[in-house]
């Protein structure tokens, strides 16, 4: 093996160890990888063997096992962590917004609110411990609450303004304002409530029509909310049928799209009913298909690892 | 004595103090201008005469940690070896924080020099 080859392949086998202890980006990952390469220089310069340099190259770097403990420290596969004061500020803008969903589900006691209810407080809880994961769904609630805000804002001129200046508040302290602070995945994560919108509406307004006993229509909605919710677990977990279960949902969301038009509501609704169903459905299925595309191509393995979730 | 101190032997420096001195090195070093990984490691056993030896790859997550502080920011150019190469340059947060620690380790300096005068 000539020198050149034998720097390479001791250059790719650091590279490969390190990439499986710290899952790091792909910047991180040619940073050191440069750095290493400055190394076995500078020492082969000195005339030392290229055998010799290579090894005390990568001593001089440090174990792959040592750097990924201190990469965690810094950085998640989902993004940076954030600062204590940002994700606490961000729990406490949180509190009442939970309160307002919480007391909604419990005035009507349907399951569905019950269920966001549980899950609101495990991601705030999350939050608090600087879950990389958590910060990143949760700027996707907040950030689509705050668009949602301003779009309804004309239509309901007595909408509590309250939520647009706390949603707008979070969005401030989880927002990744520096860039490559949120990784693919951390991206995917931000994206996965507006497919949940996308498909709470179609379920939703499903009851209001005349079609809601329509078996096929009925699962087709149903289907997309479950699709959603595994993928925002899947995620999480780093797995590849993420991606599977994103582009079912955005299918599912497509059809739940064609069939809009033939949806008749057994009490007559205001002409922008349907045109926010029309509206949040597509945002919801072209985010299902962006989400699709990032969990495919961040995935660490097909089943995924729960090695990441207290990122 | 501190078991960092008593354990490391005695013509290298203590590992907390590594740590502990690392902000204030590269805040100097990146100071002075735009500088890479590789290139801030050498410049600090330049000055140390080789008596600072860090374990190289722990420059990372320290210039990572101090990007998320905004004290920092990276950008990339092509490296004189025509390879791609991130370069970090100091933000106006950094250059308050380097005057912040040349005040805190001055203070150190000073009240150790002064003690071990009168000793």
């Amino acid at each position: 093996m000539s020198d050149e080859h034998e720097i390479e392949a001791a250059i790719t086998a650091y590279r490969a160890q390190l990439q499986a202890e710290a899952e790091l980006g792909r910047s991180d990952l040619a940073e050191i990888e440069d750095h290493l390469r400055e190394l076995v220089t500078e020492l082969r310069e000195t005339g030392v063997p290229v055998a010799v340099a290579v090894t005390e190259a990568a001593r001089r770097l440090g174990e792959p096992a040592a750097l990924a403990r201190e990469h965690a420290r810094v950085r998640t596969p989902f993004g940076a962590k954030l600062s204590r004061a940002r994700a606490w500020s961000a729990c406490i803008l949180f509190v009442p917004l939970l309160y307002t969903v919480v007391s909604i589900a419990t005035q009507y006691g349907d399951l569905r609110g019950a269920a966001e209810s549980v899950i609101g407080a495990g991601l705030i809880i999350a939050l608090a411990f600087r879950l990389t994961w958590a910060r990143a769904i949760l700027l996707g609630i907040a950030g689509f609450g705050s668009v949602w805000m301003l779009v309804t804002l004309p239509l309901a001129p007595g909408a509590p303004l309250v939520y647009l200046v706390l949603d707008l508040g979070i969005v401030a302290f989880l927002m990744p304002w520096r860039r490559g602070e949120l990784a693919a995945p951390g991206w995917a994560l931000a994206l996965v409530y507006t497919m949940y919108c996308g498909a709470g509406w179609a379920t939703g307004q499903l009851a209001i029509t005349t079609q809601s006993d329509d078996f096929g229509t009925y699962m087709t909605a149903a289907l997309a909310l479950t699709m959603t919710l595994s993928t925002g677990a899947g995620i999480v977990l780093r797995a590849r049928w993420a991606a599977i279960t994103a582009a079912v949902a955005c299918a599912m969301l497509v059809t739940c799209l064609a069939s809009l038009g033939s949806l008749t509501y057994r009490f007559a609704q205001p002409d922008w009913v349907r045109g926010y169903a029309i509206g949040v459905q597509l945002v919801g299925a072209v985010a299902a298909a962006v989400v699709a595309w990032l969990a495919w191509v961040s995935a660490r393995t097909n089943f995924g690892t729960v090695r990441s979730l207290l990122r | 004595m501190p078991r960092a101190v008593r354990s490391s032997k005695p013509e290298r420096i203590a590992k907390d103090l590594i740590a502990a001195s690392a902000t204030a090195l590269v805040l100097s070093i990146l100071n002075k201008g735009d500088s890479y990984g590789y290139a801030i490691i050498q410049e600090v056993r330049e000055l140390s005469g080789g008596q600072l030896e860090w374990s190289e790859g722990m420059l990372y997550p320290v210039l990572h940690r101090m990007e998320d502080q905004a004290l920092i920011e990276s950008f990339e150019e092509r490296g004189d070896n025509g390879r791609k190469r991130k370069y970090y340059r100091l933000r106006p947060d950094g250059r308050r924080a380097l005057a912040e620690e040349r005040r805190q380790w001055d203070v150190v300096h000073a009240a150790l020099t002064k003690a071990w005068r009168t000793s």
